[in-house]
């Protein structure tokens, strides 16, 4: 008798992702691991079916119920491939049965490429952390003396499937959203065939701190700070009227333990109003202090999970079939991106287990967006803050490494343009 | 040595032939010949594809249908029934073409298609039932067994296809409602529709019950 497959609702945040994919979004985003060597592809393909045995939820695929969308287990393979097409492109597609995840390489570099459904950039990592583990167990066998431990990797199947926004929600008294405020929008031409100009900066870790404490923030805020400031350059007065807005997701798991794998995160909003709050930096950054202490504290991320969750609890949103509800998702996504000029992602340090540690140069992460995205790790001694961006413009780039680098902090850019591909500036 | 843009003051790591940020001229040798980091992938142009040619010859069509209604002073409007069949053959064409990674899926949709068309054509050409009578049964019958072959041939899970077996089986059984209420004309057609879907739908609950009980609980959860 067959056994009858596994499956899974989806989780609360992962929820918006399915109906608000599209071409030019599609919610997928890429951690890369860069070596001090070439790939091996069967011995990348054996990591993986190792890594998968952890993280059985990989194998999933999405499917569309009448009220939910939903994961559910495959017994598709997932196979390692070298790198031939660009980043972030769709994963996901409703005609086609697929898994939600791919692993590829390109000569030193390992991507691992997620659909945001199935996993947040904390649960991604995590995978490509293992995965980059074994590899290297595997290729260096001879070499590693003692085991290695990598931590983070000890928890149940059960407890990386679980829901953390159900865990953590209590239906309290929740503060109500109120109305919309919009947000300058970044506007010009965008590349074709929805490809994503990707400018990287790699810097020094320990420099851009001493910065940072030098005006008394925290490398988060200060960098925040910094990319407001970019993205300031080339409004037209009139449109200073509106404030620059950056949506920055959390780790909730920082301030709500849970093992879960799977989303939990929440996104505040770091907003400087240019034309009412000052236009000089230390202004900007003062301010994006002040926000960063109003929102991330407990009280203010517990209100966005009951928020959320009575949300997707309540009687009218559950039994509203998907054909109504998927157009309404995506209109309550367009009206969220209308609040936010930007999104800033910082996914904090990652660390390996020292035997495995030097064998490994930098980590970087990417993600797809319509409009300019931030992403920003730290390994060991680099710092990556990766631009991902559909417009042709640089403008915003070019500020935020300019200012970087007239702080005599060494910036090493490496970037992927599709309009400097294709012979645009011979 | 790395080379590097005095003006934004960074070192460029790549073979770009500018700066990445200001799209200034370079100071330095290109160390690398090939892309390190990312590789080369040439930007798609929005080119003719075979869907193209399709929809521009079902549009020239059209026109020349007008045209030729319009100079033959035709007391009829046949032009509007020409245009209604290319439309309908560009729409199916395009579904299969959308669809066509899914097969089960594109039957069914190809099924709904047909439906809706014939049963439009039908109400505006005086409702004769000849949709309700003939076509719709027909393919719906069709559809299940093609379905059913198709899913042996491609040796698919039972998960791959039972949702679209159950949707086309239970509108089916709608037809023995119909043919109930006196709606149906001629019944057979209708008559081995319901009898197929009755048992397409019987015998996936001897043999596959808990696949399926599994199925529409994961479709319907909320």
């Amino acid at each position: 008798m067959k056994q009858s497959k596994n499956w899974s609702k989806l989780d609360n945040a992962a929820k918006i992702f399915p109906p608000t994919s599209t071409k030019a979004d599609t919610k997928v985003f890429r951690f890369t691991c860069e070596l001090y060597e070439d790939v091996e592809e069967d011995k990348m393909q054996l990591a993986l079916n190792k890594t998968l045995e952890f993280f059985p939820m990989y194998k999933s695929v999405l499917k569309r119920g009448v009220f939910w969308y939903y994961l559910e287990e495959s017994s598709l393979k997932a196979v390692v491939k070298p790198e031939t097409e660009q980043p972030c492109k769709p994963l996901y597609n409703s005609d086609k049965r697929g898994l939600l995840f791919e692993v590829t390489y390109f000569k030193k570099r390992v991507n691992l490429e997620v659909y945001h459904a199935l996993t947040d950039g904390t649960g991604a990592l995590q995978f490509l952390r293992t995965l980059v583990f074994y590899y290297i167990l595997i290729k260096h066998e001879d070499e590693i003396e003692t085991q290695p431990f990598l931590d983070g990797c000890d928890a149940s199947d059960d407890q990386k499937k679980i829901d953390s926004f159900l865990q953590y929600y209590s239906k309290g008294k929740i503060t109500p959203r109120t109305g919309i405020t919009p947000a300058y929008q970044v506007k010009g031409e965008r590349h074709l065939g929805y490809r994503l100009a990707i400018i990287e900066g790699r810097l020094s870790v320990k420099d851009i701190l001493r910065v940072a404490k030098e005006n008394h923030a925290t490398l988060t805020e200060y960098l925040c700070a910094v990319l407001i400031y970019s993205l300031h350059e080339g409004m037209r007065i009139e449109e200073e009227k509106l404030p620059i807005v950056v949506a920055m997701p959390v780790n909730l798991r920082n301030f709500f333990p849970t093992n879960s794998a799977r989303n939990f995160f929440g996104v505040i909003n770091i907003s400087h109003n240019f034309s009412t709050q000052g236009k000089e930096f230390n202004q900007v950054l003062e301010n994006v202090k002040l926000s960063f202490k109003n929102q991330l504290n407990k009280e203010h991320l517990q209100n966005k999970i009951n928020l959320l969750s009575s949300l997707e609890h309540s009687l009218l949103t559950k039994f509203v079939p998907c054909i109504i509800k998927d157009p309404c998702l995506k209109i309550a996504d367009w009206l969220a991106k209308k609040e936010s000029t930007a999104q800033f992602s910082n996914l904090g340090i990652i660390t390996m287990p020292p035997e495995i540690a030097q064998y490994i140069k930098l980590f970087d992460v990417y993600s797809s967006t319509n409009r300019v995205q931030v992403c920003m790790c730290s390994y060991n001694e680099t710092l990556t803050v990766c631009f991902t961006s559909p417009f042709v413009s640089t403008a915003a780039q070019r500020n935020f490494f300019r200012h970087i680098s007239e702080k005599e902090i060494a910036v090493d850019i490496i970037s992927d343009i599709p309009s400097m591909k294709e012979g645009n500036y011979e | 040595m790395s080379r590097t843009c005095s003006r934004c003051k960074v070192q460029i790591i790549g073979n770009e032939k500018k700066c990445p940020l200001c799209q200034g001229d370079l100071w330095g040798k290109i160390e690398y010949t090939e892309p390190t980091s990312f590789p080369e992938v040439p930007v798609e142009h929005p080119h003719r594809t075979m869907l193209s040619w399709i929809a521009f010859g079902a549009v020239v069509l059209s026109i020349i249908s007008i045209s030729v209604n319009l100079s033959f002073h035709s007391e009829v409007w046949w032009s509007l029934f020409v245009i209604g069949g290319i439309l309908s053959l560009y729409g199916s064409a395009l579904l299969i073409v959308k669809k066509r990674s899914n097969i089960p899926k594109s039957i069914l949709w190809q099924f709904v298609l047909i439906s809706v068309l014939s049963f439009t054509g039908d109400l505006f050409t005086g409702f004769h039932g000849w949709s309700i009578d003939y076509v719709i049964p027909i393919f719906c019958t069709c559809a299940m067994i093609l379905m059913a072959a198709v899913s042996k041939i491609l040796k698919l899970h039972i998960e791959e296809y039972i949702v679209y077996l159950i949707i086309d089986s239970i509108i089916g059984i709608v037809s023995l409602i119909l043919i109930i209420f006196g709606t149906i004309n001629v019944v057979l057609p209708s008559a081995i529709c319901f009898g197929t879907s009755a048992i397409s739908l019987t015998a996936l609950y001897f043999f596959e019950g808990k696949a399926l009980k599994a199925e529409i609980y994961r479709r319907m959860h909320f």
